[in-house]
């Protein structure tokens, strides 16, 4: 972790965290005309999962506590154990907890059906309480889309985008005489071409139940396909696109990815490609940053990123999930909870998380901006497909309430399918065995 | 019931009364204790599985009789999940049973280095499971680990372990034997330093060998000891749930869900608390059984 | 003689098997603590690295700069100690209780408070604690893991205490020992090794636990495991912080254990000869 620290010492000297007057477009600078003070004294528990950014978020709270006198005590959570606090706490009306990280495309609509999001839209709207450079345009379509109820309800604010894409070696595909493949039949001719097991694997990616849904989804809708119906009502998991789309997620998996990639999560795929051992890997883009650090990657500078594949119904996109920041309904101190999460979620936070915690923000302005792409370790390519997912993101997960449980029938259909079911079969099955937890949701 | 001096009349009686029930009384504030804490959640998961209820709903719980523990008896995938739990307890209770006798024994002998090797035998229970879990997890990997490197150099070809549904749950069987191993160790040694001495002096004086005297008087001696390990690490391994869910999840698939994986999901994942207290009533019911079940061949078995 | 043959011969066959017994442990340990030293870039290659190219303390620097590590290993330490405690002074009488009159259905009671898994207890005890004023402190956490430890400790003692001759607290009745008397003189030093035993558990189970401070109680409360989980990150698992805190976890109750070790050997202190 050498190479972080120096930077982040390099942006401690150069910019100041201290507040100095100094308007750069990053830097901590509180922002003239807006009292960051007037909640002062007050003091509130965050509750955030892990990931990188969160941690750097983390360390911040002392900046955080300068700058508006209100104290935050942030905790750093694994997912697993927030899945029992939270709900747990949120369902007895607790006000314990007063700003908390979601997952979007997971607890979305459970969420907001249970009223556990406190709405945005009067803090935003007063500008008494929100910065006037905050600007919520600058978050795009892409997050605002997802934060948002049908409604009009803001719901929490944009946080990192999950960018599943492309990443693959472009040395061992420039042998080839190949490029990145913008289209299916492109990905499979690459596969086969770059197979040379067991030295390297023409193809590594998730197989874990659960954790494979997205990947599948990636092949769904390239191939056109959809989850659901067009009302969100009904499901198309057995429509030709989606036996399709499974029979060659299977076959790839069965036939060209590393033995045991039933059982790998996105933690042990990283692991192989990081190693050498596979050609291509689609996963989050957000994942790369181990890839690019000589000190644990084999395959430094030899990564190629780019949006996956699509077909003659969608072109190349990514698949996209979201982490935001919600305001806890129940909680005693909502203004200064609003302050925090406005104060994390501007510009300059966004663009240190960025930084130093690999945060795949959708704050456009940040994209464009040259000091984050000095300061950006990440290769040129990457930050391209960064913008490019962001801007042909579609979701990977169906927008429904009990996402978690379909991510799990599925994902045990799909797991079936490795080992050889019939693809037909198992996702009516799996189809059968979900519609009337779909049908429970909606009524 | 021996000299008891003379007293004023009230302090007699209350004297005699704590005698008299003196067993009763120190039994008391232990069960009363636990009582306290764990009736309101019995009490919870008893009433919880007659409603339907998901965390989140807008609206109270609905009442439903018997419908939660129906659908749970009739549900296939929680069918499967019984015979699976039992096949990992099986293999998760004779591996530390057997390996921790003979540890016991082996380490009631005095070597030079005994303490410290008992100690470090002992870090396997000791370790917070998640992170043993993860680092075993590390080691299965099928192309990037330590497991499958040492076994290449000795000409064996590499294992899927838990990354193959036919040898997840053995494999995860052996982390839980490493673990827990230590744990019936030294129970069984705390046993063995509690052996009178006369008999196994009755024996060396006999002659007998050491087989013999470990098979007529150690183990029959150390029985009731073996036993209540053998109970207390059967409940333990038919609730495990740290090492799989951290390295498994309960997959591939559905080939390493056990009991108590399937109400986290059903409890955590996908927030039915109603279904999941039915799950949770009959998970402890058949704990219960196969509790009692032990206890009894405990008692009946007994030296005394 | 064929006793002394068989005696000469024992030894070696003796120390091998020793060391099989310890093989898997001891590789696994000497594996974690190589982990903890060595930079992530010789932790994550293949073949795996075993004599590390340099050695490296950083990963240790970094449990401690991801943790309040003091205010969690305080933490855990109230906790552990209290419910061990607490544990001990209920459950060393109670066992001898159950013991003495053969009340095993009581035992079977206690026994019940271990047999239903940890998380049935989570919902209901957040809506108890919250209601009664408990939520968010140590005597919630003591209380909770009380549960883990107590059935335990009454089931190891329950086994010790039969083992306790009556005779030997008749004796000590005649004497003029009232039988709480006996108890404590007679039937509790004889138990040493047990209460060690299960002193040394519960610790264990408690210090262990975390799930019960994740949901129970905010952020001061936290306990040590917990620093465990703030050195993962999610772009990647980082084995040697992983390691090291794992390591820096255990090493109390490793020293505890150490301490104990004396108390379960009394009874085997005459050279082993059981057996």
């Amino acid at each position: 972790m050498s190479d972080k620290i120096s930077r982040r010492q390099v942006l401690k000297l150069g910019l100041g965290l201290a507040a100095v007057p100094a308007s750069t477009a990053w830097g901590g600078t509180p922002t003239a005309g807006f009292d960051w003070q007037q909640q002062k004294g007050k003091s509130l528990v965050v509750l955030l999962t892990q990931a990188p950014y969160y941690t750097v978020l983390q360390k911040m709270g002392p900046d955080f506590e300068k700058l508006t006198g209100i104290k935050a005590e942030i905790q750093v959570v694994p997912e697993q154990q927030v899945r029992q606090k939270l709900p747990i706490e949120l369902n007895a009306k607790s006000s314990g907890i007063d700003v908390y990280a979601s997952s979007m495309h997971v607890e979305k609509r459970l969420f907001a059906k249970a009223g556990w999001y406190e709405p945005l839209n009067k803090y935003l709207e007063n500008p008494n309480l929100t910065p006037p450079d905050y600007n919520w345009k600058d978050f795009g379509p892409s997050g605002t889309w997802w934060v948002t109820w049908d409604d009009g309800t803001i719901l929490a604010t944009p946080g990192s985008l999950g960018l599943f894409s492309f990443m693959y070696r472009k040395d061992l595909y420039a042998e080839k005489g190949l490029k990145a493949p913008t289209t299916l039949d492109e990905l499979q001719a690459a596969i086969k071409a770059t197979h040379k097991a067991p030295t390297v694997y023409g193809f590594v990616g998730r197989g874990l139940k659960n954790a494979n849904v997205p990947l599948w989804g990636m092949f769904l809708t390239s191939m056109g396909g959809t989850y659901l119906d067009p009302t969100g009502t009904n499901l198309t998991t057995t429509s030709p696109e989606a036996i399709e789309s499974a029979r060659m997620y299977a076959s790839i998996m069965k036939d060209y990815a590393p033995p045991g990639a039933i059982g790998f999560n996105w933690n042990e795929a990283q692991g192989s490609f990081s190693q050498g051992m596979a050609a291509c890997w689609p996963d989050g883009l957000n994942f790369a940053a181990p890839l690019e650090d000589a000190t644990k990657s084999k395959v430094v500078g030899k990564v190629g990123y780019a949006l996956f594949p699509g077909t003659a119904k969608q072109k190349p996109f990514s698949g996209t999930a979201i982490d935001a920041l919600a305001l806890n309904p129940f909680g005693k101190s909502k203004e200064a909870g609003w302050l925090f999460i406005a104060w994390a979620s501007s510009r300059a936070v966004q663009s240190r998380l960025s930084i130093e915690g690999s945060l795949t923000g959708t704050r456009l302005s940040i994209y464009n901006d040259p000091e984050y792409l000095k300061a950006q370790p990440l290769p040129k390519d990457w930050i391209e497909a960064v913008k490019g997912s962001i801007e042909s993101g579609r979701p990977q997960l169906p927008q429904i309430k009990d996402v978690t449980q379909f991510r799990d029938i599925f994902g045990i259909a799909l797991t079936k399918m490795i080992e050889g079911g019939d693809p037909k079969t198992l996702l009516e099955g799996a189809t059968r065995e979900f519609e009337p937890i779909l049908k429970k949701s909606l009524g | 019931m021996g000299k008891v001096q003379p007293l004023a009349r009230g302090q007699r009686r209350i004297g005699h009364f704590i005698n008299q029930h003196i067993y009763t009384l120190m039994i008391l504030p232990a069960a009363v204790a636990l009582l306290l804490i764990i009736a309101f959640p019995l009490a919870y998961s008893l009433w919880m599985a007659v409603h339907e209820y998901s965390m989140g709903a807008t609206t109270p719980p609905l009442f439903l009789g018997a419908a939660n523990y129906l659908k749970l008896l009739r549900d296939h995938r929680f069918q499967e999940t019984v015979p699976r739990t039992f096949y990992f307890t099986l293999l998760g209770v004779a591996g530390p049973v057997l390996i921790g006798t003979v540890a016991a024994l082996a380490f009631s002998r005095n070597f030079p280095g005994r303490g410290i090797l008992r100690t470090i035998f002992t870090l396997p229970m000791m370790a917070t499971p998640v992170s043993i879990a993860l680092i075993w997890q590390m080691m299965f990997h099928p192309q990037l680990g330590v497991l499958n490197y040492l076994l290449s150099l000795v000409g064996i070809p590499p294992q899927k372990w838990v990354f193959a549904s036919n040898s997840v749950i053995p494999t995860l069987a052996i982390v839980e034997t490493w673990q827990w191993t230590p744990f019936v160790m030294l129970i069984v040694l705390g046993g063995l330093a509690s052996l009178p001495e006369e008999p196994f002096e009755a024996a060396r004086i006999d002659g007998a060998s050491f087989l013999q005297s470990l098979r007529y008087i150690t183990l029959p001696l150390l029985w009731p000891y073996i036993m209540v390990a053998i109970v207390l690490r059967s409940i333990d391994a038919l609730k495990s749930f740290d090492i799989i869910y951290v390295i498994t999840q309960g997959g591939p698939g559905t080939a390493s869900e056990t009991i108590n994986i399937f109400l986290y999901l059903q409890a955590f994942a996908f927030y039915n608390i109603g279904f999941a207290s039915a799950v949770v009533v009959v998970f402890f019911l058949l704990i219960l059984a196969m509790s009692v079940a032990l206890l009894l061949v405990r008692r009946r078995t007994s030296w005394q | 003689m064929a006793v002394s043959r068989r005696k000469v011969l024992q030894r070696p066959l003796f120390g091998l098997f020793v060391v099989l017994l310890m093989l898997p442990t001891l590789f696994f340990f000497f594996w974690m603590i190589s982990l903890s030293f060595k930079p992530d870039a010789d932790n994550l290659s293949y073949p795996p690295v075993f004599i590390p190219s340099g050695l490296t303390a950083k990963n240790y620097l970094s449990v401690f700069e991801s943790s309040p590590f003091a205010r969690y290993a305080l933490n855990s330490l109230i906790v552990a100690v209290g419910s061990t405690g607490l544990g001990l002074l209920l459950g060393i009488p109670a066992a001898y209780g159950i013991a003495r009159s053969a009340r095993y259905g009581v035992g079977l009671f206690i026994l019940v408070a271990r047999m239903t898994p940890a998380l049935s207890y989570l919902i209901p005890w957040f809506i108890l604690f919250q209601r009664v004023g408990l939520a968010n402190t140590y005597h919630a956490l003591i209380l909770t893991h009380l549960i883990i430890g107590l059935p335990l400790i009454i089931w190891i003692m329950i086994g010790f205490f039969e083992d306790v001759h009556r005779d030997l607290e008749d004796a000590a009745v005649i004497d003029g020992c009232s039988r709480f008397g006996s108890f404590v003189r007679v039937a509790m030093p004889l138990t040493r090794p047990g209460i060690a035993v299960a002193g040394i558990l519960a610790f264990i189970f408690s210090w262990n636990n975390f799930i019960f401070a994740v949901v129970l109680a905010g952020p001061r409360l936290q306990t040590l495991p917990v620093a465990i989980f703030n050195v993962l990150t999610f772009e990647q698992i980082n084995w040697g912080p992983l390691a090291a805190a794992a390591i820096l976890v255990t090493s109390p109750v490793l020293i505890l254990a150490m301490l104990v070790q004396r108390h379960i050997i009394t009874g085997l202190a005459a050279g082993g000869l059981k057996g």
